[in-house]
């Protein structure tokens, strides 16, 4: 198995989504928004593959996971991965940005709560 | 005797279309006609369409002449159809009159703007007969003039004015007392008097010039001088009349103005207390975002929750599940470790040491490999690895779920869509209260408007100083013409001149018109006070007052049975008196006829209006009363059903904007 990664981002174009978002106070902080997109995929049962094309790194591990509660989640929900937990989740927070940001061009806004409701 | 017969409008005020009808009772006894509707809904217009059809012209609670364009109904104007009409059919001195009054906008003008691009057009009828205007003007004014048509067709309102004239040095009580005088005949023979004064002062120029050789040619010039000094005196008493009359519509102009800023500053207290709910409901939206962003910060939990309950629902079995292989593993080992102890001990039980004659040494091998076989079936060695695995994962899961940041999020945003909601429609309130506003209105303005209403009532009093000075030095002047006048008499150059006994003449009658004037008036207000307090006995519930006294602004005073005069305390009795010299004013200036009453019963209690009611039936010849719910009560209709000929309801129309005329049974 690759070693784990020590840093994890987006793509740009998502990355400045993400910056976006934070901007328009959707979110309190972008780690915030990364781990809502992480959770987004997760939720949706998504098996993300490798992410094709550059990346920007935002975060190192430590900071997006203090409590490793994010690597927990994923190791539960998703138990059977292939690739190191960061790794997997770099790909989730790809793959759910992707998604929350045509909800987001789709209804001019992004309602936390809606997203919530829509996934119960 | 006058007598009201048929009115129909049509676009008129809020009385949009046509068959707006009143039938006016004519029977005797049966002379109350009742109109019942809420303010706003037209009464007061209603009783303008009166006062219109009469006169032809109808002005506001400012004494200011309303519009055409605010005389038609503004729904007819924005359909573009700028007609209306009154018709007004009545008897009189046994004849039948019908007034026709309509006005249209003119042929050329398609978006008429003032009384200029309209047309009016008027037909008075006398028993069939068109009468020219000429004739109409007369038999209006044999039959109802228009100076005493405030005291048949008026509003409750029209009852604080009179109520002015109780107070010493009111403006509004000034102008009622002209307005009394005016129908009372005063100015008939003040008229006299000027018209006598300028034939004097012609005839005066003709001797003059008649006894310029004469040897009282030297006093003829004098009186030429005095007459000079007259005028100058006179055109002095003008200009300062003319003075007044412009200070006092500033005055006027300055209360109105007064009036709108104070309904602004009413206007800009409602902003300011608006801007302080809109502060605050942004404050509160504030907060409310502040926490929903710290929410945020758990929101990626909330979504994993339907997984990781799933996640913890299946851990739970399997813990269960392990658990209970524990238990079966244990009882498989201690069932071989019992046999293995069977083979051990000679085949004698392991607790009482009883020997098992009948347990066959191949049997109990057979039943270990079967329990063994078992084990190995399940195939779980008594490891507490997997066991210590799953448990550390579902701890994990139920932190993870630990979280009621749902609700939290889900209320918070549903309390920002709320108070975002209040917050644009207090927004829009303020929009809407900002364009009613215009300039914004002070404190200060105020003030200044004050000051200056106060610069100008100073003035004016000033200026009547001024006139009664001039005043006096006319009464001098005159009275060295008349000293000077009788030394001419006497000359036998003049004595016998025609023009010498023309300026005798008239200056006897100017004295006589002068001394009528005071007589006349005394002689009226005697009347009036007369009739008054006939009215006010009867319209009076306690019986402790003898009548009314008048004062020299036509302001009544009650007496009580000694004749002392009684403080009025109370704005109900203010209204009974105010009523009483409407009364008499109306029977003193003409013979009796319909009273028309807006909102009459105001400030009076249930007692004085059934007075009011019992009374005025007998003083007019119709009384029609247009009275809002909170004027009457069951109780007083039922009294007054024996008199009441028709009602009539005025009802908003299915738009709920204009208003109908409807006959109640």
């Amino acid at each position: 198995m690759e070693k784990d990664a020590t840093t994890i981002g987006l793509t740009k174009e998502n990355h400045s989504m993400l910056k976006k978002f934070d901007e328009e106070n959707i979110f309190n902080e972008m780690k915030d928004g990364y781990r809502f997109a992480i959770a987004y995929s997760l939720s949706k049962g998504a098996i993300p593959g490798k992410v094709s094309g550059g990346k920007t790194t935002i975060f190192n591990v430590g900071s997006i996971d203090e409590n490793q509660e994010i690597s927990s989640a994923i190791l539960a929900l998703s138990p059977q991965i292939e690739v190191p937990v960061y790794v997997y989740a770099e790909r989730l927070a790809e793959a759910g940005m992707t998604e929350l940001v045509k909800i987001y061009r789709q209804n001019n806004r992004l309602n936390l709560s809606e997203i919530i409701e829509e996934t119960s | 005797m006058m007598k009201f017969l048929k009115l129909n409008l049509k676009n008129f005020m809020p009385f949009y279309g046509d068959g707006h009808e009143i039938k006016f009772p004519t029977d005797e006894y049966k002379n109350i006609l009742l109109v019942h509707g809420y303010n706003t809904y037209g009464k007061t217009s209603l009783l303008r369409s009166l006062r219109w059809a009469l006169y032809g012209h109808v002005s506001d609670k400012f004494d200011r002449e309303i519009s055409y364009l605010d005389l038609l109904n503004r729904t007819s104007a924005k359909e573009g159809n700028y007609k209306f009409e009154v018709v007004l059919d009545f008897q009189a001195n046994d004849s039948v009159y019908k007034i026709t009054r309509n006005v249209s906008s003119k042929e050329s003008i398609s978006n008429p703007l003032n009384n200029n691009d309209f047309m009016h057009q008027s037909w008075f009828k006398k028993d069939g007969t068109v009468l020219t205007d000429e004739e109409a003007e007369h038999e209006i004014n044999l039959i109802a003039p228009e100076p005493v048509s405030r005291f048949f067709l008026f509003d409750g309102e029209l009852l604080k004015e009179y109520e002015h004239l109780l107070e010493e040095d009111s403006e509004v009580g000034k102008k009622v007392k002209e307005s009394i005088e005016q129908i009372l005949g005063v100015p008939s023979l003040s008229n006299g008097r000027n018209d006598t004064s300028t034939l004097s002062k012609k005839y005066r120029a003709k001797q003059n010039k008649e006894l310029k050789k004469t040897n009282v040619s030297d006093i003829s010039g004098q009186i030429e001088e005095l007459d000079k000094t007259i005028e100058i005196h006179e055109k002095e008493i003008l200009d300062t009349k003319a003075l007044i009359t412009r200070s006092q519509s500033r005055i006027d102009l300055i209360a109105e103005n007064i009036n709108n800023i104070e309904e602004k500053s009413k206007i800009a207290d409602e902003i300011t207390e608006i801007q302080g709910e809109i502060r605050e409901i942004k404050s509160s939206i504030k907060d409310l975002d502040n926490k929903r962003l710290e929410a945020t910060s758990s929101a990626w939990k909330l979504l994993l929750k339907p997984k990781l309950l799933k996640i913890q629902k299946e851990s739970l079995t399997n813990i269960k599940n392990i658990v209970k292989q524990f238990e079966k593993v244990g009882e498989l080992n201690k069932e071989i470790s019992l046999l293995s102890n069977l083979e051990l001990h000679d085949q004698s039980c392991e607790i009482c040491n009883t020997k098992s004659p009948n347990i066959d040494a191949n049997t109990l091998v057979n039943k270990k490999n079967i329990i063994q076989e078992e084990l190995n079936r399940i195939g779980i060695s008594p490891d507490y690895l997997d066991f210590s695995k799953i448990n550390s994962n579902q701890e994990i899961i139920d932190s993870l779920l630990n979280s009621n940041e749902e609700r939290t999020l889900k209320s918070l945003d549903d309390e920002i869509d709320n108070k975002s909601v209040q917050l644009v429609k207090k927004e829009s309130d303020e929009i809407t209260l900002r364009s009613d506003l215009g300039d914004e209105a002070t404190v200060k303005e105020i003030t200044d408007e004050y000051q200056k209403m106060g610069g100008l009532k100073e003035s004016i009093v000033n200026l009547e100083t001024n006139i009664q000075t001039e005043k006096s030095s006319i009464t001098t002047c005159e009275k060295q013409i008349k000293l000077l006048e009788d030394l001419i008499k006497e000359s036998e150059e003049a004595k016998d001149s025609p023009t010498t006994k023309y300026v005798s003449i008239l200056s006897e009658l100017n004295d006589i018109f002068s001394n009528s004037i005071d007589r006349l008036r005394d002689e009226l207000k005697k009347e009036v006070e007369q009739k008054a307090s006939e009215a006010f006995s009867k319209l009076i519930h306690r019986k402790i007052y003898d009548g009314l006294k008048i004062n020299n602004n036509y302001g009544l005073q009650i007496l009580n049975q000694e004749g002392d005069e009684v403080p009025m305390k109370s704005s109900g009795a203010e209204q009974i008196v105010a009523l009483s010299l409407i009364d008499a004013l109306s029977r003193t200036g003409r013979d009796s006829g319909p009273v028309v009453m807006d909102t009459p019963f105001g400030r009076l209690d249930d007692v004085h209006r059934e007075k009011i009611v019992e009374y005025l039936p007998e003083s007019a010849s119709q009384l029609m009363l247009f009275v809002h719910k909170g004027e009457t009560n069951d109780e007083m209709l039922e009294k007054m059903a024996s008199q009441i000929g028709s009602q009539y309801k005025i009802d908003l129309q299915d738009d709920e904007i204009n208003s109908l005329i409807r006959k109640m049974n």
